[in-house]
This record gives structure tokens, C-alpha cells and sequence, in this order.
């Protein structure tokens, strides 16, 4: 029931946020110089083309209209079309989603079996040489720039070994996982740097922790602490951080997607910010925002079931 | 405010279900450009060993296929194999020929064109092309008012279509250009009843033409697919069944995918990797000609660059070979005029400036700058070749004592603070829609066109000549004006044309019959691929 | 009389010194908690050197092309080899370290100071305080930080500073998410319920009791942070929103230098050693840090 209530209330947070959500995005694509008219006549540009198109686009009415009609449009679920691709702008997104939640799987997967052995490994042996090793890895990791990795990868792995496509996205469901593995693999490069760095330094506090040695005196078995206590307590902040890293995989993978040709939400995203596309980029941003405040929720709720020291308030 | 949440998570599961509905739908294709190849035999018999679907990898998906309301080169260059004009550009871009019309008369005063259809013409759909279709497309390019490209027909007064095989266009005033406008992208004749059908939205994802290809799947930011129009007048020439025109954002992968066999054609190969392609054994490439013209812009309404002796101090600086070496990898010519080689009226004017440092500083010394100064060269972001040629420039100006600060601005506020004539020095750049020299002298030379490619630079008897020479039936006297032109231009320095370059195109070496007009369409019609 | 004195003092400063020796081995001298800080400021202290003094140890000028030196591969004249323009690319990394030393250390201490008071105040006060910070958090939380900072960069434009700037209005919320989240853990040990029952003030629980046992996670967060900050530099430059050319920055190196990377591969790949080495320091320097406060909190 506690929890319960506690999810409702959360649930009621999210409106406000949303709707700070809503003017932020909206506030912040117009400060930006040069209207969507003017990039799109580019070369052509003059004040009465500008004009013209401006008005065909809605842009000549007051700030406050534009934003009221944006609310409309959530409301009724028509986000409107996008200026750029003469088409609605659920239309374009839903195929793109489809990639971007499939990368986001990838990288999850790949960053789960990197970080949670190695992350213990080296926290369980915490300063030995193993110890050291996996730490430098990460460190070594984490100080590649993505675009220069999946360069590689894709050198390696597509170009000279064969083992994947060259980039593309494929047609069959087979072909798109088969195509998501190495985006997937170097995105999860950076993000496991920093979860196995995080896990193993929790693993070293728990460890040393007091209700460890408490169990320990209890005459709990060595392997009922490890899994009753280490683990559990030593992934809570590691789950966290992965939690907080679902916003930039979600619309900030554009390296990744222009380097492995992926027709995702990241590079639609960043592409519409240049055109200012203002539909598509508020639409997108909504919805990211929405994943990530229920991501974040469920990431508090299971929180406070897997360390009972958290209460929720 | 609880409904809206509400709401909104019957959106989140609406999208979901779509997403695996889609995902559902689309387990059925196998045409993939999976390293396995995919390639089929050819239906079309005779040829058994050609690819039915090629792949062609760009780097810039296109947007809206609307001849008229659509905005550039990535839409353009791809919707003229479906759509066709009334005349056409021959494959080197040299002479008119004819496209859906047979035969065309011009009236004495050059003020009437009739034009005579090929007979039994019929778009993709099986639909006849009937008078309707012709009279709706000119007039709907003409009177599209948020058209970017309504500008091009101006001098179109109206238009007639008697019967479904004869059409004619009165035009306002006689003009060289006229015969060239009827080659126009946007002159292009579509399936009226077809666009009432469908509807804008629809006819700008898909528009239904006579020529070889018509569209076909097109997931925005995937692929574009080519199909062979079954009802093409010639249909037994065009030997390849599908061309999936794929994007590639990123220049290495692209390299990559021709390498690995992915792709089939490249467009866009950087300079740098041009001679390695070439050495590879498989592949080849092929450089078409252009009518891009890439210059340094000056700001000719204030800071020191407002002095025409400064502009040609600086000039003089830039050592363009210096340039198409380091940045084009020598694929390219250093450009002496704003009309590049490939469009008529071209001269090489005596009035350019050469290389010469000594001159330069003494010229800068005579306009009272003998110490140099400080100013700031603005380039839009993301474009490599423009971000290397102002590490260069930085360089070479600093030579004669004029100290360079490089600006990236994003590619809005750039065309922002552009337009506004707030940026001292800028790189710009054309591509000419016809092959004449009018346009790109309207929009170089003329104030009222685009600010003299936004540098604010006006000059009287350029002005007088550059209307008039528009208009100039007698092509000698054409000549002399558009030398002219070009003669005060190269002297007055508005701009410091630097290179003309070539299209970059990959391909495999089984690849054959590869066309690409200098202002830039691709012609497909006989692309082959051996297995 | 002058000998005798002379011994007195030796003597006083010799009982001091052996005062003081024993009073380390009972509290042990910094350096001998984590070998991890030791390698950490080895590097950090050449990393320093390169950025204070580039003038005596590039052997050539940074920006100043050759074109008779076009793309050579590393040798004992070039050591990292030269670009397409002849640069020697040694000098312009060592050149670059300043503006990237500065850039990770900038771009990443005031969103630690901030974001890190941020979670402190939401998770010791909780209510409606936790409630409000929490909620703004989420607001600036569901934008991708690439994407706040492209934005960003393109209403201010693009430079180092407006970057920091972009860097600093995003980055703070990851701290303040994770030291809240400790925070929430801390407040209710038994130290911390113990200090309230002795009646210490606020700031004292806060500062004394909490800070130093929620501060570890921050500081490893902020060690790995510092290169992800030099490689938000690479991810703009690869946009072409990064500094502005010449400028030896390391981001913009690799990425320039990725077109050719099957052609000339040192170009990228060296600048992005130097990258892994700052960036290995500075990690293993935080790792320290946060060694030393665990063995002293314990």
C-alpha cells in the first residue's frame, strides 16, 4: 500500500515536470538564431520569401499562441508534421524509435555482461594485480572517443573479418540485431568504463561494511553474504547510474548512429535542431522525457526492494 | 490534468504496438544489402549476369520529392529521374535535347513556345499524360507561392495544352533563357488526377512521372527505392530492375561499405581517399563535371574589406594551388572566375589576382594597412573541406600581417548573421540549376538576388550589364557582356573564387553506364551491374 | 657555549622530528594509503608540466604548416608523425594539453560543487525541498546531455567557454542524483543518529558526518568524469560544433585527424593516447583520493 501510494504520488510529479519539460524545449529551440524559413531557403533567402514561408509555417504568431497550440497537440496526440520531411511527425518517429530502443537493449545487454563480473571481480579483489588490471582497462576505455572505436570495429569486424554488415540497419528482425551487436558493443564500451569503476568501489565499501562483518560473526556462510549482502547492496548505486544513462542512449547516440548508419532518434534529433524543426524536436524531447522520468520511478521503486536502509518518502 | 497522463500513456502503448506491428511487417523483405549480395537474375532475360538491385550509398537522405515545394540538391537530383521536362540537358550538360516533347517551334517575337508531345505518353501508374496533366504542372510551379523555386519561371506568362500531344507557353519577354527553363526540375510534368488522389502529403513522399524509374519503399533515413517504370516508353533499355538508394551519414563507412561490397556506387568520396579507391583493385571512380564554385566571401559594407584594395591585397595572398592540393588532393582546378569552365560564357579573366605575397603586403600598405589587422572568418559548421580551407587561409593571411580568427557557427546562425551582412569574411559556394550563366550571375554579382552572394558588393555597370545580358538574344554581344561581367568581378574582389571541383563518385568496376549531369541530377537510365 | 647551544637545537629539532615520525607511523603520511594516488600524481604532475611549459618541449610551432612534411609517419624527427598539412602532431598534442587539462578540470569541478550541494540539501532535508530539487532535476534529466550541450553551444556559440558553460547547466544533475541517493543512505546510520542525539548542529552533521561518507562515489564519478568531459570536446568536434580550428585541442584532433584513419593512422590514434594517459591519471588520482577518505573514515 506504502508503495503504492508512493508510485501515485510520483505519477502526479510528473505532470508538472512535463509541463516544465514542455516550455524548456519550446523556450530553447527559438533562442536559437535563424528561423526554420530562413535555413530552409538557405542561398535563396530573401525578407519576403522568408515572410511567406513563415506564415505557411505558423511562425508569425505570438510565442504564447505557438505554445498553446503545442499543447493542443499533446493533448489530441496530433503532434503536427515535420517542416523539413512534409510529413507527421509520429510517422517519421515510430520506425526510428524501433532502432533507438533496439540500440538501447544492445548497449544494456553488453554493459550487464562486462560490468557485473568484472566490476566484482575487482572489488572482491580489491588490490590485487586482477585488481589494477580491470581498473586500468576501464580507465583505458572510458578515454576512447566512440567514433573512433566503432571506426575500428567496423574496419575490423565488417570490412576485414566479415563477421557483421558495414553499418546499415537491415531489413529482417534478424538482420537488425545481427546489425545492432557492434553499435551496441561500442556504446557499451564508454558506460561499462564507468559502471565497473562504480561497482567495484561499492563492492570495496560493502565488504569492509560493518553489517558484513556483522553476518560474518553471525556465521553466515561465505557464499550467503556474498549473495545476500555484497551483491545486492553494491548494485544499487550501480543500477542508478545505469538509469542515469538511459536519456543519452536513448537521444544522444548520434556518433554512434552516424558512424554505424542507424536511422535512429539521435541523429533525427540533432539534424532537427539544425533545421529547426521545431515539431519533431519537441515531440522527440517529450517523449524521451517521459521514458526517462517512468525509467527513473522504476529504477526508485526497485530501489527501495533491493536495500531496505532506502525508505521512500 | 490526470486525463492528460493518461493519455499519454495510451500514446506510449499505442507507439509500442505500432513498433511491433512494424517489426512484424517488415520480417518479410530479403532484400538486403547484407554482404551476401543479393542480387537476383535479371527478369528481363538477355543479360543473365547483371544485378537486379544495385546499391547506391549517399550521405544525405532527401526530404520531400514534391518537385515544387521540395528545397534541394537531395531531392532534386533523384525526382528528375522520375519526372520528366519537356526538354532536357544532354549527359555532358552541353546541349538542349528533347525530353517528353518530340519537336518545338518558337513563334518570330520568341515569345511563343509549342511544343509537341511524343505520342502514347504514360506515367508509371498506367495513367495517359493528358492536356491537364500539362497545363497543372506549369501553372501549379508557377503560382506556388511558397515555391522556393517559383523565381525560375517569372518570365512564363501563361500556358495552353489544345489537345494531350501540343503544349504552349507564352512568355513575357523574349529571353536566351527560355529554352533552358523548359529543362527545369520543377517544369517537371506529374499525374494531376494521381495528386488529387493522394493528396500533397502523399505526392511529396511519392510522385508518379514518365520516367524510367518511378519510387518506390521509401523509409526516411534508411533507403529510397528505385523502381524500373514497367510503363516507360522505352522500358526494354533500362536493364536494372532496383536501385535501393541507401544513406550513409559518414564519409568512412561509406568507403567502407564500397569496399566491403555493401554498396555498389558512393557518392560524396572525400578527396583524401579518392587515389585509394582508385588504386583498389574492384573498385573505380569517376569524377563528373560540376558547376560548384567554392569562394572566400568578403563583407564589401564594412571593416577593412570594405576597401576594394584591401579585398585584393587578400586576394593575392591566397594561394589557391596551395588549397586544391591540400584539401582536394589536386581533384580539382584553382578557379579564376565566379563561372566555372562548365557553363557557357565562361572566360579566364585577365583582371584575376595571382599568388604574389610582395604585392599583397605593398597593396595592404597603400589602403593604410601596413601593420595588418585583425578580422574574423566565419564558416558553418560540420563541413570539413571549408573548416581546412580556413586552417590555410589563417595561415597564408597571417603572412601579410592580417591576423585570422576562425568562427564556427552553427549552419542557422551562420545563415542568419549572413543574411544580416554581420560577418566579416565567409566561405560560400554554387551550384548552378541550369546550364547558363544568368542565374549564377543574378546571384554573384546582382544586390537585389542575394546580396551579391550576401557580401553587400554592388557595382553600377555590373548591374546595367547583368539584366541586360539576361535578356540578350544575340549570343556574341552575350559573350562580351558576360566577359565583362566577369572581367570587373575578378578586379573588384568581392569574393575570392578558389576552386571549381568535380563530383566524387565511387563505384565497383563492374558498374557501368554511370551518368551525372554537371548541375548535378543522376541519369540511370542504362546503370548496369555485373554479378 | 656556541657548540653547546648548537647541540640543544640540534637536539630539540631531532626529539621533534622523532616526535613527528612516530606520530605518522600511528597515522601513516598520505602516500602510503594508495599506490593508485602515487601513479595518479606522477602523471598528473607531467601532464602539468606539458601544459604549463609546451614552448620548451614541442620541438616545433603548433599551427605552422609544411608541405614537405605531408603526412609522414611517426619517426625520431616526428614523433607522433604529421597531419595533412605537415604539422608535427607531438607539438600541436603537447600545445593541446592546456586547453584540455583546463577543459576536463573546468568543465568538471563546478557541476561536482554544485550537484554535489544540490544532493546533499535534497537528501538530508528531504520534504518538499527534496521534493522541488528532485523534480527540476528530472526536468533537466530527460534531455540528452549531447543534446543540451549542442543546444547550448548553438544559441551561445560555439568556443571553449560557451562549452564549459553548456557543460556546467547539464552536468551537475548526475552528482546531485548520486550523492542524494547516499545521502538518503548515510542519514539514518547510526553516526549520524548518534550526532543528532549529542545535539549537533546541522552544518556539522552535514559537513562532518555525512559529506565524508557519500563524497567517495562522487569524487570516482568526478576522477572518470574529467575524460569524458575531454571527450565531449571530440563528440562536438565530430558535429563540428568543437574549438575553433587550429586549435590544438585533443577532441579536435582524433577527429580530424579520423578521415584518415586507413591512411594515416597515427593522426587519430596517437592524440587519443594522450587522451587515455591524462585520463588514466586523473582517474587513478580520484581513485586515491577517494582511498585516503575511506581509510580515514573508517
Amino acid at each position: 500500500m506504502r508503495q503504492f501510494n508512493y508510485i501515485l504520488k510520483r505519477l502526479l510529479h510528473m505532470i508538472p515536470v512535463l509541463f516544465c519539460v514542455t516550455i524548456l524545449i519550446f523556450l530553447m529551440i527559438r533562442l536559437i538564431p535563424g528561423s526554420p524559413a530562413e535555413i530552409m531557403l538557405g542561398d535563396k533567402a530573401t525578407p519576403e520569401k522568408i515572410a511567406i514561408l513563415e506564415e505557411k509555417m505558423g511562425l508569425n504568431e505570438p510565442l504564447i499562441v505557438q505554445y498553446g497550440l503545442f499543447l493542443k497537440q499533446i493533448v489530441t496526440l496530433d503532434f503536427g508534421d515535420s517542416i523539413t520531411y512534409a510529413r507527421p511527425v509520429l510517422e517519421l518517429i515510430q520506425p526510428k524509435i524501433m532502432v533507438t530502443v533496439g540500440l538501447v537493449i544492445s548497449t544494456t545487454i553488453f554493459v550487464l555482461l562486462l560490468s557485473f563480473p568484472l566490476g566484482y571481480l575487482a572489488g572482491s579483489k580489491h588490490g590485487t594485480p586482477l585488481d589494477s588490471g580491470i581498473k586500468t582497462g576501464a580507465l583505458i576505455v572510458i578515454s576512447l572517443p566512440q567514433f573512433w572505436v566503432g571506426t575500428l570495429f567496423l574496419l575490423l569486424f565488417g570490412l576485414k573479418l566479415h563477421w557483421f554488415p558495414v553499418g546499415g540497419w537491415g531489413d529482417t528482425f534478424l538482420e537488425h540485431a545481427h546489425s545492432l551487436i557492434l553499435p551496441g558493443l561500442t556504446g557499451a564500451l564508454t558506460t561499462s568504463a564507468l559502471t565497473i569503476r562504480n561497482l567495484r568501489s561499492n563492492v570495496i565499501d560493502v565488504v569492509n561494511s560493518d553489517y558484513v562483518d556483522f553476518a560474518r560473526s553471525k556465521g553466515l556462510t561465505e557464499k550467503r553474504i556474498k549473495n545476500r549482502h555484497i551483491i545486492r547492496n553494491s548494485m544499487i548505486s550501480t543500477v542508478t547510474l545505469l538509469s542515469l544513462r538511459i536519456a543519452n542512449m536513448l537521444g544522444g547516440s548520434i556518433v554512434i548512429e552516424t558512424v554505424f548508419s542507424l536511422p535512429g532518434l539521435g541523429k533525427l534529433l540533432v539534424d532537427s535542431i539544425f533545421a529547426r524543426d521545431y515539431a519533431v524536436v519537441q515531440t522527440v524531447v517529450l517523449m524521451l522525457a517521459l521514458i526517462v522520468l517512468i525509467v527513473n520511478l522504476i529504477t526508485d521503486v526497485a530501489y527501495s526492494m533491493l536495500d531496505p536502509r532506502v525508505r521512500l518518502e | 490534468m490526470k486525463k492528460i497522463w493518461k493519455r499519454a500513456a495510451a500514446m506510449l502503448l499505442a507507439v509500442s504496438m505500432v513498433l511491433a506491428l512494424a517489426a512484424c511487417s517488415s520480417g518479410g523483405g530479403n532484400n538486403s544489402p547484407a554482404p551476401s549480395g543479393s542480387g537476383g537474375e535479371s527478369p528481363s532475360g538477355g543479360d543473365a549476369a547483371i544485378k537486379s538491385e544495385i546499391v547506391f550509398a549517399r550521405r544525405e537522405d532527401s526530404n520531400n520529392l514534391d518537385p515544387v515545394l521540395q528545397d534541394g540538391n537531395v531531392n532534386i537530383w533523384f525526382f528528375t529521374m522520375v519526372l520528366e521536362s519537356l526538354l532536357k540537358v544532354s549527359d555532358d550538360g552541353t546541349k538542349i535535347e528533347p525530353g517528353l516533347a518530340e519537336t518545338w517551334d518558337v513563334s518570330e517575337d520568341g515569345l511563343t513556345y509549342t511544343f509537341h508531345l511524343k505520342e502514347g505518353l504514360v506515367f508509371s501508374n498506367g495513367d495517359p499524360v493528358l492536356a491537364e496533366d500539362l497545363v497543372w504542372s506549369y501553372e501549379r510551379a508557377m503560382h506556388t507561392e511558397e515555391s522556393l523555386w517559383a523565381e525560375l519561371c517569372l518570365n512564363l506568362d501563361s500556358v495552353e495544352a489544345p489537345d494531350d500531344t501540343t503544349f504552349i507557353v507564352h512568355v513575357k519577354e523574349a529571353s536566351p533563357v527560355d529554352e533552358v527553363t523548359f529543362t527545369l526540375f520543377n517544369l517537371t510534368i506529374g499525374d494531376k488526377s494521381y495528386f488529387e488522389e493522394v493528396g500533397e502529403e502523399a505526392y511529396a513522399k511519392c510522385p508518379v512521372g514518365t520516367g524510367a524509374y518511378k519510387f518506390g519503399e521509401w523509409k526516411q533515413g534508411e533507403y529510397l527505392m528505385l523502381e524500373k517504370n514497367e510503363n516507360y516508353r522505352d522500358a526494354d533499355s533500362v536493364k536494372t530492375e532496383k536501385i535501393r538508394v541507401t544513406v550513409v551519414p559518414d564519409d568512412n563507412t561509406r568507403v567502407m561499405q564500397l569496399q566491403g561490397g555493401n554498396a555498389d556506387l558512393i557518392s560524396d568520396v572525400p578527396w583524401n581517399r579518392m587515389s585509394e579507391v582508385e588504386a583498389t583493385s574492384g573498385l573505380d571512380i569517376a569524377t563528373p563535371i560540376s558547376t560548384e564554385v567554392r569562394s572566400l566571401n568578403f563583407n564589401c559594407t564594412k571593416g577593412p574589406t570594405a576597401d576594394v584594395k584591401v579585398r585584393q591585397a587578400l586576394t593575392m595572398a591566397i594561394d589557391k594551388e596551395a588549397i586544391v592540393k591540400m584539401v582536394l588532393f589536386g581533384y580539382g582546378e584553382v578557379a579564376d572566375s565566379y563561372l566555372p569552365p562548365s557553363i557557357p560564357y565562361y572566360i579566364s579573366p585577365s583582371t584575376t589576382k595571382s599568388h604574389d605575397v610582395e604585392a599583397a603586403k605593398a597593396l595592404l600598405a597603400e589602403a593604410g594597412y601596413a601593420d595588418g589587422f585583425d578580422i574574423t572568418l566565419t564558416t558553418n559548421a560540420g563541413n570539413a573541406i571549408y573548416e581546412q580551407m580556413a586552417t590555410m587561409i589563417k595561415e597564408q593571411l597571417a603572412a601579410i600581417g592580417v591576423n585570422v580568427t576562425i568562427e564556427l557557427l552553427e549552419a542557422g546562425t551562420f545563415n542568419a548573421k549572413r543574411a544580416a551582412l554581420e560577418l566579416d569574411m565567409f566561405f560560400g559556394g554554387w551550384t548552378s540549376d541550369i546550364p547558363d550563366p544568368s542565374q549564377q550571375t543574378s546571384y554573384w554579382c546582382l544586390p537585389a538576388t542575394a546580396n551579391s552572394v550576401h557580401t553587400g558588393w554592388s557595382n553600377d555597370r555590373v548591374i546595367e550589364l547583368g539584366y541586360a545580358a539576361a535578356k540578350e538574344m544575340d549570343s556574341e554581344k552575350r559573350a562580351e557582356m558576360y566577359a565583362e561581367i566577369q572581367e570587373i568581378y575578378a578586379d573588384e574582389c568581392p569574393t575570392v573564387p578558389i576552386y571549381y571541383a568535380p563530383y566524387g563518385v565511387g563505384m565497383s568496376a563492374k558498374l557501368d553506364g554511370f551518368a551525372q549531369i554537371p548541375t548535378g541530377p543522376y541519369r540511370f537510365n542504362n546503370l548496369t551491374c555485373a554479378e | 657555549m656556541e657548540q653547546k647551544d648548537n647541540t640543544s637545537v640540534f637536539e630539540q629539532t631531532e626529539a621533534s622530528r622523532g616526535e613527528e615520525a612516530h606520530h605518522i607511523k600511528k597515522k601513516k603520511h598520505f602516500w602510503q594509503y594508495s599506490m593508485s594516488l602515487n601513479i595518479g600524481l606522477v602523471i598528473i604532475v607531467i601532464v602539468l608540466i606539458f601544459a604549463f611549459f609546451p614552448q620548451f618541449i614541442a620541438p616545433y610551432e603548433p599551427n605552422t604548416s609544411n608541405p614537405d612534411a605531408i603526412m609522414l609517419a611517426p619517426s625520431a624527427e616526428h614523433l607522433f608523425g604529421t597531419d595533412n598539412y605537415g604539422r608535427d602532431i607531438f607539438s600541436r598534442v603537447v600545445w593541446g594539453t592546456r586547453i584540455d587539462v583546463a577543459m576536463g578540470i573546468f568543465a568538471m569541478i563546478v557541476p561536482l560543487i554544485v550537484g554535489s550541494i544540490i544532493g546533499l540539501i535534497a537528501g538530508y532535508y528531504g520534504g518538499w525541498i527534496d521534493t522541488i530539487l528532485m523534480r527540476i532535476l528530472d526536468v533537466v534529466m530527460a534531455f540528452p546531455f549531447i543534446l543540451m550541450v549542442i543546444v547550448i553551444v548553438a544559441i551561445l556559440g560555439s568556443g571553449l567557454m560557451n562549452m564549459f558553460i553548456a557543460i556546467w547547466l547539464v552536468a551537475w544533475r548526475d552528482y546531485a542524483r548520486l550523492v542524494r541517493s547516499e545521502v538518503m543512505i548515510a542519514k539514518h546510520s547510526e553516526y549520524v543518529m548518534a550526532a543528532k542525539v549529542l545535539g549537533y548542529s546541522e552544518i556539522r552533521i552535514i559537513l562532518g558526518h555525512i559529506l565524508p561518507n557519500v563524497v567517495n562515489s562522487a569524487i570516482t564519478f568526478a576522477a572518470a568524469d574529467i575524460v569524458m568531459c575531454m571527450l565531449t570536446g571530440a563528440s562536438m568536434s565530430f558535429l563540428g560544433l568543437g574549438v575553433e580550428p587550429p586549435t590544438p585541442e585533443w577532441g579536435a584532433l582524433i577527429s580530424t585527424g579520423r578521415p584518415f584513419m586507413t591512411q594515416a593512422w597515427w593522426m587519430c590514434t596517437l592524440p587519443g593516447v594522450a587522451i587515455c594517459i591524462a585520463g588514466v591519471g586523473f582517474s587513478l588520482f580520484g581513485d586515491g583520493i577517494s582511498d585516503v577518505l575511506r581509510a580515514k573514515s573508517r
